[in-house]
């Protein structure tokens, strides 16, 4: 609807407020009379005569006269007092009256006692009426104003009425450009297309405003599945939308009806929209203005278009790709705090993303077992940097406990040497081989301070951490290289095309309630399954028994029981929706303790010892705990719930440390950045936010995808981050420069996890689909063409998009492989597609070194739901 | 009562028969169907939030606890139900007998009341009482991204996509009509699969293309599997399961190809081409989807890599030829039983041939020749008539035409080397004699009126080929005298 205080109001907005009954009529008639309404006018001085008849009305008319104030109408509030008084005061009665004779329904109601049935739909449409007519006159005003292109200014009577009541043009407006935006150039469609939507929406809300519920209930039927696809959850939520209350209670609707659409354009499409709207050009529509349904379709348009929908011109002449459409539009300014763009609030920190420092005696330390495990009877690698024969050895321990040590001791050396620290001969005597390119790869990231990490680096290194360096160095020692580019980076490998990782997939069956949840220990020695009725199951993938321990309450002694395969966890009282093993030992030793969260509300520490709870969290009151995860060195963990707050809490204590909030939904999960100082989290609101895990603050807003976000992964190399949900879309985001990096797309239901390789380069995801897809992280991505298609089909594997390659195969579509026909529609990234029988995968690790592990429930046929692919 | 408006799904006659069970007054006009919009309201509130515990329970069915977890959550009095996997209840249906129109159902939870004592002792339903308890089983899934063939692992044909059998419905006017989807069972998926690859040789053997033997005499690998593929779809039956798909794949691949290298273009022309000559399949059907893309070949603009590939042997004018040589298969294969074939292939390449050059999409210093070139050839492929009718003209004008082009197009090339002149001068011998084994007998050719009646292009490029020129003048005096209509040269040369 057109808020705009405008010319319109001229007319009446001179008059002293007014109440009076005849003071009205007469303001009315001038005003109809001024504006040409000839017939109106007649049929109105004919209410006047019955108003003696009609007179119970006025209290009606006043009960709902409040309510083209309340919702959406804000615009309206600041306009002039006599402007509403046409509303309220029994201004109505002479409409009606002109209503009775032109709606059919007002007809057969006529004929009885009219008073009765005045209906709420009845109002509703003679406020809209109202609406009609001011607009009119807003349009002759600005017509007269002009040059007056139309003559005709004054429209046949008939006419008129007609159109007032001709709820259509809305409909027909958002038809129309539909249908302009389908029929124009296939460079610019999908910028413009990205306007619909708003569009839709607000012709839907409007259409529920004044009553039409029938018609906007149909309209929305109609036409909800073109936007289905982008934006399925929205949808969702508005389809429950029947009347005017439902609006009110709608949080969307409400985000809908107080914040501005954001929509992104470049500037030839903005030109091509404006030029639409004002008619010019081609249109056939021009000449007729408001006086055609054609032009008030158009009107209506452009009503939403300039109150409703903030366009972000941007100054560039090609048109934005898909991604940035889908980043940056939505209604983006409740999103971030002020009024600044997210663009701005994206860059106005910059983030240390580099791996958590270590002590230099820890780091000494570690150099010193290494070194002696080398010089051991078993060192592959001699003293003096002999390289194991994949030439994987780049052993450097670093701060980083999950493995990813990526020579960070070659970097701190070097630092180091400047300042003369007297540790380097021991490092010189290792001869730690560096891998250079990872060196400058990451010379942009700042790494933190000792201090800032969470918890802070301890002066003291414990025996704990020892453990985990040294073995995460071994692991690296040792871990299969995945990825496309072993050809470029090892020139003498003969082994052709990609290394894709290996996978063990571990199924659970007869399960009878299912599984919730699924989490493998970082040692790989442990798999904890949550279930939905309440319990955790633990078993040791190395087929020992888990023995418990306990104090002998007579001798005091630490005693061992003989053990169970499996052991059951007992304690919450709904869902279990999520399990995370301590990381203190890394990979070097089984955890000590298990975290989970469950649909009761609480969070609960186990011990791994005594197989006992230890500590339960409370906070999020009655809220489910979608997620939890412990930090990157323990200590610390992170919730996320449905009360749509995630939370950070030390482990010894039972309030949150830290609460974070901004989300507009529920919080779906969360995920700490590898060196801990930074939080991300997904959200039911199709966002992703990363957060400052000490200042609580949000720093990053990631806006792309169309539905739910339920799992995130954060590459270990700390730049980039991968998010997932309901949508079937992976994204990647860099987190540096909050840029979307690529959207992948391959799946054919809700991802439910996903994971990194340690190296980065290669991302695992598993699927409701009963897929696990392996992407390739660090190619461009894109659309599939034909080529890659054919190579990736004949080797079973893909090739690095090369497009030279392709158009000297010359891109053979459909070429052979009738094996992948699932893998047409998926992007250029995707490497290879594994099926499970009937296990949708429900959690994907990689061990440090490079092992991919995923994990699922078998559903037996019989019980099972259909399949989600057909 | 006006009718029932129906918002949304939730009928308001629900709301009216349950006022009806409550003892409360009668509800009020219109009462039934605010309150049916708000019910569904709630439920779609409710339901939403269901789904999030679907979605974290990581399942895809929406379960009775969901529902009461989301009741839970938004603090509404949770329907109890019983916990998996003990039976849970099912919806009953009660039939309202209406007066007019058939019979509306409604339904609702049967709510009996149970006795606890009873209950309790009942045993227990076998899903608790059978279970073993959970287990889990390890295997690989993929061994560096390849899948082994283990029966952990589903089996490639078991997996979902296009080729996966739906279920035909048996009855009902649905069951004789065929299914749009053609099924291909395996051994044609895998026949159409090598039968493609093997067509299109890898890259590195594209230059040697097409059947030049290497330097011992013997093929090339590729190129042998090549033949064997070309020979199968010549002769094979088994061509009939798969045509639909092979021409969709011919016509994609060429359209695909044009600009990429003339070796791979060449291959599919021969695929087209032995194609044609299978006579145990029925073509026809599919003949419109072979067509444009020929006629692509014939007339696009440039054709093959830019800058062009030295290495390959097939030059873009060989290519239109070989195109142009199937097109003609097509029009005498076909051409007598579509009586509309032919015509409208001559008015498609004579109205290419007509068109005004059009600046080059590679610049000026390479005119788009091309489509001259093939629209000729074409023409030539297609037969006498159609040359006489679209080249030569009326006695010999349509001539001049192409002389102009050839000026237009090579400003600074010798006119008998162009391949424009080469393309017309082979159109022509469709219409003129063989020229005769022994020299001796050619007489003496008038060039002025060579150059005065074709132009001087045409009189320079006949100059080393007197007997051409004088069979042209020939025919254009014949058909001076004659006034029109088939001069005598027009049976000799037929083939």
């Amino acid at each position: 609807m057109t808020d705009s205080p405008a010319p319109a109001a001229g007319p009446s907005s001179g008059g002293p407020p007014l109440s009076d009954a005849t003071v009205l009529n007469k303001f009315v008639a001038e005003y109809l009379q001024s504006h040409g309404f000839d017939k109106v006018l007649e049929m109105f001085r004919q209410g006047i005569k019955d108003q003696d008849a009609l007179e119970d009305k006025d209290g009606e008319g006043e009960v709902d006269g409040a309510t083209p104030v309340g919702v959406g109408v804000s615009g309206r509030r600041g306009s002039a007092p006599g402007r509403e008084a046409i509303f309220r005061a029994p201004g109505p009665v002479p409409i009606e009256s002109t209503l009775k004779r032109n709606i059919p329904q007002a007809q057969a109601v006529a004929a009885s006692t009219m008073s009765e049935r005045i209906t709420p739909e009845f109002e509703a449409q003679a406020r809209y009426i109202i609406e009609q007519l001011q607009k009119k006159a807003e349009a002759q005003a600005a017509l007269a104003g002009d040059d007056a292109d139309i003559e005709d200014g004054q429209p046949p009577a008939g006419g008129a009425q007609e159109s007032i009541l001709d709820t259509s043009d809305r409909v027909e407006g958002y038809k129309r450009y539909r249908r302009w935006v389908d029929d124009g150039l296939e460079l610019w469609k999908a910028e413009l297309d990205g306007l619909s939507f708003p569009i839709f929406v607000h012709t839907f809300l409007e259409l529920i405003h004044f009553g039409f519920n029938r018609t906007g209930k149909n309209f929305f039927q109609g036409n909800r599945e073109h936007h289905e696809a982008l934006h399925a959850s929205e949808i969702s939520s508005l389809s429950s939308i029947t009347s005017v209350s439902h609006v009110r209670l709608n949080p969307l609707s409400q985000r809908f009806l107080s914040e501005k659409y954001t929509v992104p354009m470049s500037r030839n499409s903005h030109d091509l929209l404006l030029q639409w709207l004002s008619g010019a050009g081609l249109d056939e529509e021009w000449e007729s203005g408001l006086q055609t349904s054609n032009g008030r379709a158009k009107e209506a348009v452009k009503g939403i278009v300039f109150n409703r929908i903030d366009l972000s011109v941007s100054n560039a002449a090609m048109p934005l790709d898909k991604n940035t459409l889908a980043a940056s539009s939505g209604l983006l300014s409740g999103l971030v705090p002020g009024a600044g763009s997210v663009e701005g609030f994206n860059s106005a920190t910059t983030l240390k993303l580099g791996p958590a420092p270590m002590t230099d005696k820890l780091k000494e330390q570690v150099v010193r077992t290494i070194q002696d495990d080398d010089s051991g009877p078993n060192g592959a690698n001699g003293p003096n940097g002999t390289t194991s024969p994949g030439g994987s050895a780049s052993a450097l321990p670093n701060g980083h406990p999950n493995g990813e040590a990526n020579g960070d001791v070659d970097m701190a050396d070097a630092a180091q040497d400047s300042r003369g620290v007297s540790r380097e001969p021991v490092v010189q005597g290792v001869k730690l081989e560096p891998d250079l390119d990872r060196d400058m790869d990451r010379g942009d990231l700042i790494s933190p301070e000792e201090a800032e990490t969470l918890p802070p680096v301890p002066a003291v290194f414990r025996i704990a951490d020892l453990k985990r360096e040294v073995e995460a160095v071994r692991d690296k020692r040792k871990m299969i290289r995945l990825g496309p580019n072993l050809d470029e980076t090892k020139p003498g490998s003969s082994s052709s095309g990609a290394t894709l990782p290996s996978v063990v997939a571990f199924t659970v069956f007869d399960g009878g309630e299912g599984v919730s949840s699924v989490e493998f220990s970082h040692d790989s020695s442990l798999m904890a399954v949550g279930s939905p009725e309440s319990s955790i199951r633990l078993w040791s993938l190395k087929g020992d028994k888990l023995k418990a321990k306990s104090i002998d309450p007579s001798g005091g002694d630490l005693v061992e029981d003989e053990g169970q395969p499996m052991r059951k966890l007992i304690g919450h009282s709904g869902p279990v929706y999520s399990l995370s093993f301590d990381p203190i030992y890394g990979s070097a030793s089984s955890p000590q303790a298990l975290l989970s969260g469950s649909q009761d509300g609480t969070v609960r520490l186990w011990s791994l010892d005594t197989y006992s709870n230890l500590v339960v969290y409370r906070g999020h009151g009655r809220d489910p705990v979608w997620d939890v995860e412990w930090g990157p060195m323990g200590v610390y963990f992170a919730t996320a719930s449905r009360d749509r707050t995630a939370r950070l809490w030390s482990s010894d204590r039972v309030t949150p440390l830290r609460m974070y909030t901004g989300h507009l939904s529920d919080v779906n999960c969360v995920k700490f950045h590898p060196n801990s100082l930074y939080l991300a989290s997904g959200s039911s609101d199709n966002s992703c936010r990363l957060w400052d895990v000490q200042r609580g603050a949000c720093i990053r807003l990631f806006l792309g995808h169309s539905d739910a976000v339920t799992c995130m992964a954060i590459s270990p190399d700390g730049r980039t981050l991968a998010s997932a949900g309901l949508d079937s879309n992976i994204w990647l985001w860099d987190l540096g420069s909050s840029r979307p990096i690529k959207k992948m797309s391959a799946h054919r239901g809700p991802i439910h996890s996903l994971a990194w390789s340690a190296e980065s380069s290669v991302l695992v995801s598993g699927g409701a689909d009963s897929t696990v897809r392996i992407w390739d992280a660090k190619s461009a991505g894109g659309e599939r063409t034909a080529s890659m298609r054919a190579e990736g089909n004949g080797t079973g594997r893909a090739v690095n998009g090369d497009a030279v390659a392709g158009m000297e195969r010359g891109g053979l579509p459909m070429s052979p492989g009738g094996a992948k026909w699932d893998e047409m529609n998926s992007t250029a990234d995707l490497m290879t597609t594994l099926h499970t029988k009937r296990t949708p995968v429900l959690k994907a690790h990689y061990t440090p070194r490079n092992l991919c592990m995923v994990a699922g429930a078998f559903i037996p046929p019989s019980s099972a739901p259909p399949a989600p692919q057909s | 009562m006006p009718a029932p408006q129906l918002m949304g799904i939730y009928p308001a006659d629900s709301i009216t028969e349950v006022a009806h069970s409550l003892s409360i007054d009668p509800l009020g006009q219109g009462a039934a169907d605010l309150l049916a919009g708000d019910v569904e309201y709630r439920l779609h509130l409710i339901l939403q939030e269901a789904k999030k515990f679907m979605v974290h329970g990581k399942r895809q069915t929406l379960l009775p606890e969901d529902v009461e977890h989301a009741m839970e959550a938004l603090n509404v009095e949770p329907v109890l139900v019983p916990p998996r996997p003990l039976p849970q209840p099912a919806f009953a249906q009660v039939t309202i007998p209406t007066t007019s129109g058939p019979p509306q159902h409604l339904y609702h939870v049967p709510d009996d009341e149970i006795d606890f004592a009873t209950y309790l002792k009942q045993p227990l339903p076998p899903g608790i009482a059978s279970s073993a308890g959970v287990k889990w089983k390890a295997h690989w899934l993929a061994v560096e991204g390849i899948q082994p063939a283990i029966p952990e692992n589903p089996t490639p044909s078991s997996r979902a996509g296009p080729s996966r059998i739906q279920p035909v419905p048996t009855t009902g006017p649905a069951s004789l009509r065929p299914s749009a989807k053609s099924h291909l069972p395996q051994e044609l998926q895998l026949y159409f699969t090598r039968l493609t690859s093997a067509l299109i040789p890898p890259s590195t053997a594209l230059p040697i293309l097409p059947g030049q033997p290497t330097d011992d005499g013997s093929l090339p690998d590729a190129e042998r599997h090549r033949l064997a593929a070309l020979a199968s779809v010549r002769s094979d039956q088994a061509m009939g399961g798969v045509l639909v798909y092979f021409v969709k794949w011919l016509a994609e691949s060429i359209s695909k190809c044009l600009m990429s290298a003339t070796g791979v273009l060449g291959c599919l022309v021969d695929g087209v081409e032995a194609l044609l000559a299978n006579e145990s399949i029925f073509l026809e059907p599919y003949l419109h989807q072979l067509l444009p893309p020929l006629l692509s070949i014939v007339l696009t603009v440039p054709l093959g890599p830019h800058p062009p590939d030295p290495s390959s042997r097939l030059t873009p004018f060989d290519l239109r030829l070989r195109a142009t040589d199937v097109l003609g298969k097509i029009a005498s294969q076909y051409g007598s039983q579509y009586a509309g074939l032919v015509p409208r292939l001559v008015s498609t390449l004579n109205s290419a041939l007509h068109s005004q050059p059009f600046p080059s999409p590679l610049g000026a210093s390479t005119p788009p020749s091309g489509r001259y070139e093939g629209a000729v050839l074409g023409l030539a492929a297609l037969g006498p008539q159609a040359v006489r009718s679209s080249i030569w003209g009326k006695s010999g004008d349509g001539l001049r035409w192409v002389d102009d082009l050839v000026g237009r197009m090579y400003p600074d090339a010798k006119p008998g080397r162009t391949g424009l002149m080469r393309a017309a001068l082979k159109a022509l011998q469709r219409l003129t004699r063989p020229k005769p084994a022994q020299d001796g007998q050619i007489q003496p050719v008038s060039w002025d009126e060579v150059a005065e009646t074709f132009g001087p292009n045409f009189a320079k490029a006949l100059e080393k080929r007197p007997w051409m020129a004088n069979e042209l003048l020939r025919l254009r005096r014949e058909e001076t005298v004659n006034g029109e209509e088939t001069p005598g040269g027009m049976e000799v040369d037929e083939e």
